[in-house]
């Protein structure tokens, strides 16, 4: 019967395919003790952005010995975050990690609605001090405050945007940032993202705000 | 000639011959396809271009918007059943948002939808205001939203802004009222970059979760108080640049490559 063939025992596949071609740099990289940090791409173009790329450097006293370069995609990014593979700067690392909040949040939107899920979030923001912090500060400002929302929902949304932030919070402890170095960039991170999903660099630009 | 994967959605003259234009150009056929007798009762035209890279194509033109017999949304549910297209583009023509940014002949893609009548009114002292709290946005197909995405790069001539789209029934000749929808928008919608009247159609196609159509549209004119004449000057421009975008990332998409 071939269909049995689907439940023979098949080789364990745990990186995605751009990931595969990166690992070999990255072990000739360890092997030979040169180091390596990625960059996230992504540059504005008017209201939108240009196509977002991830790229990874191999680099040997601060010269470039290999480079890689891939469209983003989240698999990549979590792959890179596994190798512990950090970005080159602080804020281009809090770009990675905005664009990546993009996904984590995606699924929260879907559930409960975007209105929904902007004035929780919001809400939780502020809630968790996201308000006093450089780089939120003046992105929550900004923001028109919503509506108060309370109920079973609105727990539950909260729930899942705290799991989000735990989960990039995670991300970033792995990757090696001191305390304090890594509140800054989940900070900026979430600035990143508020920055688009509330619209406010673009509505300065067509004259809103 | 009844089956394919995509399906083309087009709503007006411009459109269809635009579309038609571009097709021939790439040495696509342009077919009518014809009406069986049973599907007389509804107004309809399609047409088979024929493999399209990996994919078999049909357009179809449809009414303006998406109410009624003929609009985006029932031709749209009758075409998917028919042909068992798994994706859905709506091109044409769209207003855009800024002059400052974006330019006529320029290319909005939906990565998500904003159906913006969808909303509550809710009293406002002795008057109304409208209620966007509970409103949602629509992802776009992220399949097809993948090949457009991996062709943006290769287009001169004009920019692509993907982003999100305003669609609703209504004409809008009106900056004013323009700039309210985009504040009012604001904590719903990421990224406004333009609006349009067929895509909210669309959104009756597949579950929120799990949906097959994108919208690509050419910006004809910016919705303002005196642009009648924008959008007849440059709709030609506007349908055959996202005409010409969505042709070109079809034929040239490599699955796998990214």
């Amino acid at each position: 019967m071939p269909i049995k063939k689907f439940f023979d025992d098949v080789p364990i596949k745990p990186l995605p395919p751009d990931a595969r071609r990166w690992s070999l740099a990255l072990k000739h990289a360890t092997e030979h003790g040169h180091q390596a940090f990625c960059r996230l791409d992504r540059e504005r173009d008017g209201l939108v952005f240009k196509v977002a790329r991830l790229f990874l450097f191999i680099r040997n006293r601060g010269k470039d010995v290999d480079v890689l370069d891939a469209p983003w995609n989240q698999a990549l990014h979590d792959w890179l975050v596994r190798e512990k593979v950090p970005a080159e700067t602080p804020q281009n690392e809090a770009e990675r990690f905005g664009f990546a909040l993009k996904d984590k949040f995606a699924p929260i939107e879907l559930r409960f609605g975007d209105g929904f899920f902007s004035a929780v979030l919001v809400h939780f923001l502020r809630d968790q001090g996201f308000d006093e912090a450089k780089s939120t500060k003046e992105m929550l400002r900004a923001i028109h405050e919503s509506h108060g929302l309370r109920g079973e929902h609105a727990t539950i949304c909260a729930e899942m945007i705290d799991d989000a932030i735990t989960a990039t919070a995670d991300d970033l402890k792995r990757l090696g940032y001191p305390e304090g170095a890594r509140e800054d960039v989940l900070a900026a991170a979430i600035a990143y993202y508020l920055d688009e999903r509330f619209s406010i660099t673009n509505g300065r630009l067509l004259g809103f705000r | 000639m009844d089956r394919c994967d995509v399906l083309l959605f087009v709503a007006t003259k411009t459109e269809l011959e635009e579309l038609k234009r571009a097709a021939r150009l790439r040495g696509a056929s342009f077919d009518p396809i014809p009406v069986a007798e049973q599907e007389k009762q509804l107004p309809r035209e399609s047409y088979w271009l024929g493999p399209i890279g990996n994919d078999r194509v049909i357009a179809v033109k449809t009414r303006m918007g998406a109410i009624g017999d003929g609009g985006s949304a029932a031709l749209g549910l009758h075409y998917v059943q028919k042909t068992q297209a798994t994706s859905v583009i709506s091109l044409g023509m769209a207003f855009g948002i800024s002059a400052k940014f974006q330019t006529f002949g320029d290319v909005l893609v939906s990565q998500s939808v904003f159906p913006y009548d969808a909303r509550a009114i809710v009293p406002d002292g002795n008057r109304w205001r409208y209620d966007y709290e509970k409103a949602r946005t629509y992802k776009a197909s992220p399949i097809t939203l993948k090949v457009l995405e991996a062709h943006r790069p290769n287009v001169t001539g004009f920019k692509v802004h993907p982003g999100c789209l305003l669609s609703g029934n209504a004409f809008i000749r009106s900056a004013a009222f323009r700039d309210d929808l985009l504040r009012w928008s604001q904590n719903v919608a990421s990224t406004v970059v333009g609006g349009e009247m067929e895509g909210a159609g669309l959104l009756a196609l597949a579950p929120r979760a799990h949906p097959n159509w994108t919208v690509v549209k050419g910006i004809c004119d910016f919705a303002g108080d005196e642009q009648k004449g924008d959008a007849e000057k440059h709709r030609q421009l506007a349908c055959s640049n996202a005409a010409t975008f969505v042709l070109d990332a079809l034929a040239q998409w490599k699955p796998g490559e990214s």
